[in-house]
């Protein structure tokens, strides 16, 4: 009986080392995406702006050829 | 008052455009473009002001328990939502499921990002200490709401930027079309959203000087105890 309780507290620390691990590498994906988001936001603004920029001058373009 | 102002302005701008008056359009485009570069100025340093924020207030909290257990949550809420729109990828609407998923994967991109702060709270200046008192725990808790705010403030300003870029790219496109006016009221509307998207960081900091002197002031209370000890 001893032995069997003892046998399932070990499985049960098994168990909640593998779950620990994986809590580990939960955390690692997070923050490489956390990186990577990080990099991508960084490039992406000034692309975004000029684009803005660039499509504002498309939408006076577009307006002249448009309404005149 | 938001949606009159913005009618005013397109009706002025539609008026003018309907009696080939292009002065009120270039005029407009002309603020736009001055607006975003002034704009982009003051969010560099706005968004480096919000993190001075978080690096000048420290909080405690004695376990970071729930911190970690949130971002379990919202880890697996990520992958449970990307899975799922894998799985209902209909191929017999494949641009709509196409799209959807897109969305999807920037959405969990989102949620991975900010399921790493929850994992580090170290990220947010939050201390794990182990005197951290139950009402000092209360108020890292509390203020993690608002220091994430602060911390993503960029993230937040390019997300609308790049949203209204899309929408504006979706307004040239229509304006090509027939339907004029409701195009250059997309126009009117991205304009807005980008400039909001542009001075983000600014409306963020002002949020934070108002909201986080509470903090401070329910913190100094509890040093007092602590006084002379």
């Amino acid at each position: 009986m001893m032995n069997f309780l003892v046998k399932t507290n070990d499985l049960l620390d098994k168990i909640n080392g593998y779950i620990e691990s994986l809590f580990g590498r939960m955390k690692q994906l997070s923050d490489f995406t956390y990186v990577k988001v990080d990099r991508f936001i960084k490039q992406s603004f000034a692309l975004a702006v000029f684009s803005g920029i660039i499509l504002m001058v498309l939408v006076l373009i577009v307006s002249l050829i448009k309404f005149n | 008052m938001n949606d009159f102002t913005n009618m005013n302005i397109l009706d002025g701008v539609l008026g003018s455009l309907f009696y080939g008056d292009f002065s009120g359009l270039l005029i407009a485009i002309v603020i736009f473009i001055v607006l975003t570069f002034v704009g982009i100025n003051f969010s560099r340093k706005f968004s480096s002001a919000n993190e001075q924020f978080i690096r000048s207030n420290p909080t405690t909290i004695s376990n970071p328990i729930v911190f970690n257990v949130s971002a379990v949550f919202i880890f697996l809420a990520a992958i449970l939502s990307l899975l799922a729109s894998i799985v209902g990828f209909d191929t017999s609407y494949f641009f709509e499921s196409l799209v959807g998923l897109i969305v999807q994967i920037i959405n969990t991109c989102l949620l991975l990002t900010f399921a790493s702060v929850y994992f580090s709270p170290a990220k947010m200046n939050i201390r794990i200490d182990e005197n951290s008192s139950v009402a000092e725990d209360f108020i890292a808790f509390l203020s993690f709401g608002l220091k994430l705010l602060a911390h993503f403030s960029k993230l937040i300003a390019s997300a609308l930027v790049i949203i209204a870029v899309i929408e504006l790219f979706y307004a040239v496109l229509s304006m090509l079309g027939d339907d004029a006016y409701a195009s250059i009221q997309l126009v009117t509307s991205s304009m807005g959203k980008f400039l909001v998207g542009i001075f983000a960081p600014v409306v963020i900091y002002i949020v934070f000087l108002f909201s986080y002197p509470i903090f401070n002031y329910l913190l100094a209370i509890l040093q007092i105890p602590k006084i002379n000890r």
